[in-house]
């Protein structure tokens, strides 16, 4: 599914258009030793009940921990070990092995040392881009040469045209960019001072709005950071 | 022992220890921790649709197959191209002198999304080198952790906090040509945030 954003150009008009991430072709496969091509895929190892801590509930007693292992396989599921793992959903298991049904959800916040900070119950970050608010036009231009030496960017969407009325937007856009030779800090909020954050607990970018052009073609990219090279 | 990046710019050689630079040890982490009725810490599990397989954490082993549903040990994988001919692996470029070049515009910089980041402490650094960063300049490089079929891309730079280098793959962004139409959605179109959840955010 393409994912559609709302930005807004230096004359204060918005409008909505197509967000793209990088494609990254790779034209590689795998084979094995007798050159037959390979997939990956995932196996059961293990089941509940048959890992170490069940075993040690069965058997407390180291001795016949040790005793149960020499007469049998009470580590091994015979009936699901080897089998491929299929379709599922990913539940919460408790100390004593049993699934959680009702699960209380903290944040845990620690600082840079690792030392917990702070323990809280956890709430949701909503996204704060969307396809219906436009991201505003803040008008902070910045070198990209200072931008380059103090960020990394390690999320990028090409901006796109969905018709011909958002194909003028956007080249308008980046020709506004492209002739100052800067970038274009990018937030969210009124002022646009605000993360950019494209999901529900999604990590918070920095944006920021390249614009290239290129005879009568454009390149407008949104490079996002939540690095600083510090 | 620190890993090291060796780079040969200028006839000189310079030598820097690299340290993975994080958000967790820039700005510390947030990690969302499940815990039951008696306040402990519960771990991530995976049950089947039918309810009867229940998997703990470690459970699952992730495995190559063949048509004949042998399993293949990764050591025993080699890749191949589009029609069939062997890739060679590429060595690692830590500890080994590779070559700069450049310097880059930032633009060059902006081509790539950068994967990872090091912050580069020298032992050994090169005057002209030095010079050259010093006055903002960037350059570019291979770099290949451990051997691998591919090679990414290293970009190094410095600022008022050090030296960095920046990682990443060619984003292969194109210019987009006047009546070029609207990009068709492909029915495997990733949504280039589908996997961004992330709970280290501060």
């Amino acid at each position: 599914m393409p994912r559609f954003v709302a930005v807004t150009d230096d004359q204060h008009r918005d409008a909505q258009v197509q967000m793209e991430g990088p494609k990254h072709s790779v034209n590689r496969s795998y084979v094995g030793p007798d050159g037959l091509p390979v997939r990956p895929t995932r196996l059961i190892k293990a089941t509940e009940g048959h890992d170490h801590g069940a075993l040690v509930r069965r058997f407390p007693e180291p001795e016949d921990l040790a005793q149960a292992l020499v007469a049998g396989d009470p580590e091994i599921d015979l009936e699901n070990v080897g089998r491929r793992v299929g379709t599922g959903n990913q539940v919460w298991i408790k100390d004593n092995g049993g699934v959680l049904y009702s699960a209380r959800v903290l944040k845990v916040v620690t600082d840079p040392s690792g030392e917990e900070v702070s323990r809280d119950d956890f709430v949701d970050v909503e996204a704060s881009v969307d396809e219906n608010t436009p991201i505003p036009w803040t008008g902070r231009l910045l070198p990209t040469a200072a931008v380059v030496h103090r960020f990394a960017f390690r999320r990028k969407v090409q901006l796109r045209h969905i018709n011909g009325l958002t194909f003028d937007f956007l080249r308008s856009m980046a020709k506004t960019l492209h002739d100052q030779d800067k970038v274009l800090f990018l937030g969210t909020g009124d002022k646009g001072s605000e993360p950019l954050i494209f999901q529900r607990n999604g990590r918070p970018f920095r944006g920021f709005l390249e614009g290239r052009i290129k005879g009568d073609a454009f390149l407008l990219v949104l490079h996002l950071s939540d690095l600083e090279l510090k | 022992m620190a890993r090291q990046v060796l780079f040969r710019f200028g006839g000189e050689t310079s030598t820097f220890d690299i340290a993975k630079h994080s958000r967790e040890k820039l700005y510390g982490a947030k990690k969302k921790l499940v815990v039951d009725e008696d306040g402990e810490p519960c771990l991530r599990g995976w049950l089947s649709e039918d309810g009867a397989t229940l998997l703990p954490p470690g459970a699952m082993a992730s495995v190559y197959i063949n048509e004949r549903f042998d399993v293949i040990e990764q050591r025993e994988l080699s890749a191949v191209d589009g029609d069939g001919n062997p890739i060679d692996k590429l060595p690692s470029t830590l500890g080994v002198e590779t070559d700069l070049s450049g310097p880059v515009g930032p633009e060059r910089v902006l081509d790539f999304q950068t994967d990872v980041v090091y912050r580069l402490d020298p032992s050994e650094l090169g005057d002209k080198l030095a010079a050259e960063l010093q006055a903002g300049r960037i350059f570019e490089g291979r770099f290949n952790y451990r051997e691998s079929y591919e090679d990414q891309t290293l970009f190094l730079l410095s600022n008022d906090h050090g030296v960095f280098a920046l990682i990443g793959k060619p984003t292969g962004f194109a210019y987009i040509e006047p009546l070029a139409p609207p990009p068709a959605p492909e029915p495997d179109e990733l949504d280039p945030f589908g996997d961004d959840f992330d709970f280290g955010m501060m």
